[in-house]
């Protein structure tokens, strides 16, 4: 049982800081509610990254006790019921910088070892 | 219970979110063309496993811990909940050892251990003056001086003497009030505070020379003065002797927590030496020899116990050099107000202690047995969880709830039992002698937080202890043998020997609890039954006032006229008389090494016809008649003790002792008339110690006149039933001869056997109640070994074997454990012989009729204990028990 547990929590703090970045770069569009941020993400990379609601509720609830979002339950306009909605707070904003410029710092690296000839050329 | 709620709404509000996010999932499979049902299915699959998501989220939260915490808790609970048998049974043997431990701690505790309510009082020493005989006596006042002067140990000393004032009443009676007379700087030293007004300090001792003032204890003011505050600053009249009246002003009032510096007693009025010296005897002051202060010091800062003690010894050496002939033998200790405390505890204490352990510990390893065959039971279970993957850490924290939960029912179920002994405790304790014109202290215990955490502190180190025993199953699980069996019987039991030894060692405690039991017992009874030098009859005793030569022929006419009354006498003091140690006269017998030097020994001095009401018999020569008149030589009566220790070998009858009184007066030729038998002083079962009558009149004429006098009335009815018309009588001659307590000695008597009952009554509970816990253990034990052999037996009576033969072995296993037991417990036993001597009175520690009646108590009990088991066993049928194979 254990044993099961602590490789779960490994491949989710592998995804951790991308799924991150990507919720809050996501958010940055405006107001969404979990659904519309998976299916967002999903659409955006033509179904490439197919959306775990496994991890992207946790996900999503860590940011909010991180401070980098804030939720709260909205009228959606087109279907006449209330969502939890998530908003990109300040916090947030900066954060999506941090991570971008980590991320970007972390596929240069990847792609400098990948592929050395690209770069001397 | 903030955290709760909160995590109940982050709850409910995370099972919203995923509803209606697979609502909309569902709609939108809906919208793009499925039809209802499979769109429920397909978002279903889209989304996964809800409830795992939902334990994934709450993770985040980070409040896993209190759930697992929670979880354990109630998995504990249904485990529990699942054998009440055993949880109200182990809860019931916890709550027995546990509570009477904190009963018996709570008695403890008020009677001898607790501190005096004031600030720092573990830095408080008793200073006390020494003798061969003594080493609990009292100062001088001089003396007292002389030490609180060379003592540097001390940032202050200070001194405090038991006497009694009279407070006129309008008719012309008094009553008489408790006095402590105090030196003035006693509250300061010891940090009292007042409840009301102001106490006296070192500083108003010139002023309370002139301007006499006292301060009242808080349940005098209470009773005489209706709690009136108001009586700050009012002046009270108290009485000295017959006509001297003088008034006092009350500067305050005690609080309630300080009644008096030894437990359990309490005191009416505190009065500063100078209004005792300047109103009522400057020479209980001034002379050297008259010793009646006890001495309390505080330590200066980084001083100790021991170096007072040096110290005091030292001064004491150098009084003796100094006043040889007043100080002969003389020294003085100080040993701090804990260990004073604890020595008073004395035998009684420690017997009390060993028993207490003892049945905690009996009740400790039944609950250990019980725990112990309960985790065989199962072992199945636990080794299943370890195979499927569970960590022995996991298994080890529920089974420690499971152990913390008990033991807190056990804690809360001990709390409420002792809680009800405690409220018994006043009920069960031999009560004050019933007594006219006078109060009792009357003894309160308290739950307060000592208590609460002798018990608390009691739970934890047994919880502690029996955790060890599921956790030491845990340890080192046989994992195969388990699964395959499935059956708790079929484990092997590698502490088998352990359960054995527990089994020994409670039969071994429970016996020496019950030899202990019967000697107390014993000695009880003896204090009632055995001839003591006092006679068990009706006698009526009034303590009041002399009325002196002239006036008291008239107060015996009126007595011995009264109804019921058959004979009257009188002396100074009473046998057995409370709140008073005997008064003591010196006396020199230059024919005894000894007594060349003047020895201070006890006496009384009596009329004719005294020891024949008090019941004391005359061994030898005569007693004293009204030939012993003051015209006549000055005459004298000696107890048994005096007559051996001094006179070994000769006839005293005839021989001359010197007495004096310590005063002036100097030393008088006593012709000793007779030898008396030995009678208790203070206390039944006291160390006899020579004693010495002399004739009323002779010593009131020749010696001094202590203006006191007891009247001791030989009564045809109950002696208490006559108090009243007594008192009354003497009323009647002078309402200045009111009495300042009219009690019986046959009351007398009960309390100061009290001792004796109070433990013979705690003893014998706590015998029974530990032969109990060793029975329940040894059935226990017999019956888990039945279930443990079945298979065995099953083959042996397959094999042949007869009902008998099989029932037989429960017995012969019972047997030979017992004999293990029993022997051990003799040591035991002999050793709580050496301990409880000094408690017992009239009966040896190893008392063959106590270890007789233990013996067949136990044996009948074990008996008892294997018949149960010996009867399962033999009807054990053999096809069955073999089926489990």
């Amino acid at each position: 049982m254990s044993s099961m547990v602590k490789q779960t929590t490994q491949r989710a703090n592998l995804l951790q800081g991308t799924l991150d970045m990507l919720i809050l770069r996501t958010l940055l569009y405006g107001p969404a509610h979990g659904h519309q941020i998976g299916k967002n993400i999903q659409r955006t990379t033509n179904d490439f990254l197919q959306m775990q609601h496994g991890s992207l509720y946790p996900a999503l609830h860590r940011l909010e006790l991180k401070g980098w979002v804030t939720s709260k339950w909205e009228m959606a306009p087109d279907r006449n019921r209330e969502f939890k909605y998530y908003r990109l707070t300040d916090k947030g904003r900066k954060q999506l910088v941090v991570e971008e410029s980590q991320w970007k710092r972390m596929a240069e690296a990847v792609a400098r070892v990948m592929w050395p000839a690209a770069e001397e050329s | 219970m903030k955290w709760w709620w909160q995590l109940k709404k982050s709850e409910t509000d995370l099972e919203r979110e995923l509803r209606s996010d697979l609502e909309l999932e569902e709609e939108e499979q809906r919208e793009s063309g499925l039809p209802p049902e499979e769109a429920k299915y397909a978002a279903r699959r889209a989304f996964g496993n809800v409830a795992l998501i939902e334990e994934r989220t709450r993770e985040t939260w980070g409040w896993t811990p209190f759930e697992q915490l929670l979880r354990d808790f109630r998995h504990a609970l249904r485990q529990l909940h699942k054998s009440l048998g055993f949880v109200l049974t182990a809860v019931l043997t916890l709550a027995i050892g546990l509570g009477s431990a904190s009963a018996i701690f709570c008695l403890m505790d008020t009677l001898w251990l607790h501190p005096m309510h004031v600030p720092d009082a573990g830095r408080l020493v008793r200073v006390f003056s020494t003798t061969p005989q003594d080493q609990e006596g009292a100062f001088s006042y001089f003396e007292y001086q002389t030490l609180a002067q060379r003592m540097p140990a001390f940032s202050g000393l200070a001194a405090v003497g038991g006497r009694g004032s009279l407070m006129p009443r309008p008719d012309g009676t008094s009553q008489m009030l408790l006095t402590n007379v105090v030196s003035s700087n006693f509250f300061d030293v010891l940090g009292v505070r007042p409840q009301l007004g102001h106490l006296f300090t070192a500083a108003d001792a010139a002023s309370l020379r002139v301007h006499p003032a006292i301060v009242l204890g808080y349940r005098c003011w209470q009773r005489e003065f209706n709690a009136d505050p108001s009586i700050i600053g009012r002046f009270l009249p108290l009485r000295h002797g017959k006509d001297h009246i003088y008034q006092a002003e009350v500067l305050g009032v005690l609080p309630p927590s300080f009644r008096e510096i030894d437990p359990n007693s309490d005191r009416d009025l505190w009065m500063p030496t100078e209004v005792w010296s300047g109103n009522v005897d400057s020479s209980e002051l001034t002379s050297r020899t008259f010793r009646w202060f006890n001495l309390v010091g505080r330590l200066a800062p980084g001083a100790t116990a021991a170096q007072a003690n040096i110290q005091a010894a030292s001064v004491a050496s150098a009084l003796q050099q100094v006043d040889p002939a007043n100080n002969h033998n003389r020294g003085a200790r100080a040993l701090s107000d804990f260990a004073y405390r604890m020595s008073q505890a004395g035998t009684s204490g420690i017997v009390l202690f060993a028993i207490v352990a003892g049945v905690v510990l009996l009740s400790t390893v039944n609950v250990a047995h019980l725990l112990l065959a309960r985790s065989l039971t199962r072992m199945p279970e636990i080794a299943l969880r370890l195979s499927l993957g569970a960590t022995r850490a996991v298994v080890a924290r529920q089974l420690l709830v499971e152990n913390l939960l008990l033991g807190l029912l056990g804690l809360a179920a001990s709390l409420a039992l002792s809680a009800g002994i405690v409220a018994l405790l006043p009920r069960l304790l031999v009560s004050e002698p019933a007594m006219l014109n006078s109060y009792g202290s009357g003894v309160a215990f308290p739950l307060d937080w000592r208590f609460f955490f002798f018990s608390g502190l009691l739970a934890l180190v047994t919880m502690l202890l029996l955790a060890l025993v599921p956790l030491a199953q845990v340890a080192r699980p046989q994992l195969v043998p388990a699964l395959q069996t499935g059956q708790a019987g079929r484990v092997t039991v590698h502490n088998s020997v352990a359960r054995r030894a527990a089994v020994w060692f409670q039969i071994a405690v429970s016996f020496a609890l019950l030899v202990s039991t019967g000697a107390l017992v014993r000695s009880f009874l003896n204090t009632q039954t055995r001839p003591i030098g006092l006679s068990r009859d009706q006698v009526l005793v009034a303590f009041t006032q002399d009325p002196g030569d002239a006036t008291r022929e008239t107060v015996l006419t009126n007595l011995r006229a009264l109804p019921g009354v058959r004979a009257v006498a009188y002396g100074i003091r009473s046998p057995l008389m409370p709140s008073e140690s005997g008064i003591a006269v010196s006396a020199l017998l230059p024919s005894h090494p000894e007594l060349r030097e003047p020895v201070s020994i006890k006496f009384n001095a009596v009329s004719p016809g005294f020891l024949a009401v008090t019941g004391t018999g005359v061994l030898r020569g005569r007693a004293i008649t009204d030939a012993e008149n003051e015209s006549g030589p000055m005459t004298a009566l000696i107890n048994r003790t005096m007559a051996d220790k001094y006179f070994s070998g000769r006839d005293p009858i005839g021989q001359l002792v010197r007495i004096g009184s310590g005063t002036a007066a100097g030393f008088v030729d006593a012709r000793i008339l007779g030898v008396t038998e030995d009678a208790p002083i203070d206390h039944i079962g006291e160390m006899p110690e020579p004693f010495v009558y002399v004739p009323f009149h002779q010593y009131a004429t020749k010696l001094s006149n202590m203006g006191e006098m007891t009247v001791v009335l030989a009564t045809a009815p109950n002696a208490m039933s006559l108090a009243q018309s007594v008192r009354q009588a003497l009323i009647h001659v002078n309402p200045l001869l009111d009495p300042m307590f009219v009690t019986s000695q046959p009351e007398l008597l009960r309390y100061s056997a009290g001792n004796y009952q109070m433990m013979a009554e705690l003893v014998t509970a706590l015998g029974f109640i530990g032969l109990a816990l060793t029975v329940v253990g040894l059935y226990g034990f017999l019956a888990f070994r039945v279930t443990q052999r079945r298979h065995e037996i099953g083959i042996r009576m397959a094999l042949g074997a007869t009902r008998q033969a099989t029932a037989l072995l429960v017995l012969a296993d019972t047997a030979r454990m017992a004999a293990i037991g029993l022997g051990i417990g003799l040591v035991l036993a002999f050793v709580a012989a050496r301990i409880e001597k000094a408690a017992l009175f009239g009966v040896s520690a190893l008392d063959a009729l106590s270890i007789a009646a233990a013996f067949s108590t136990l044996a009948i009990a074990m008996i008892g204990a294997a018949w149960l088991p010996a009867r399962r066993i033999a009807s054990i049928e053999p096809m069955e028990a073999l089926r489990y194979e």
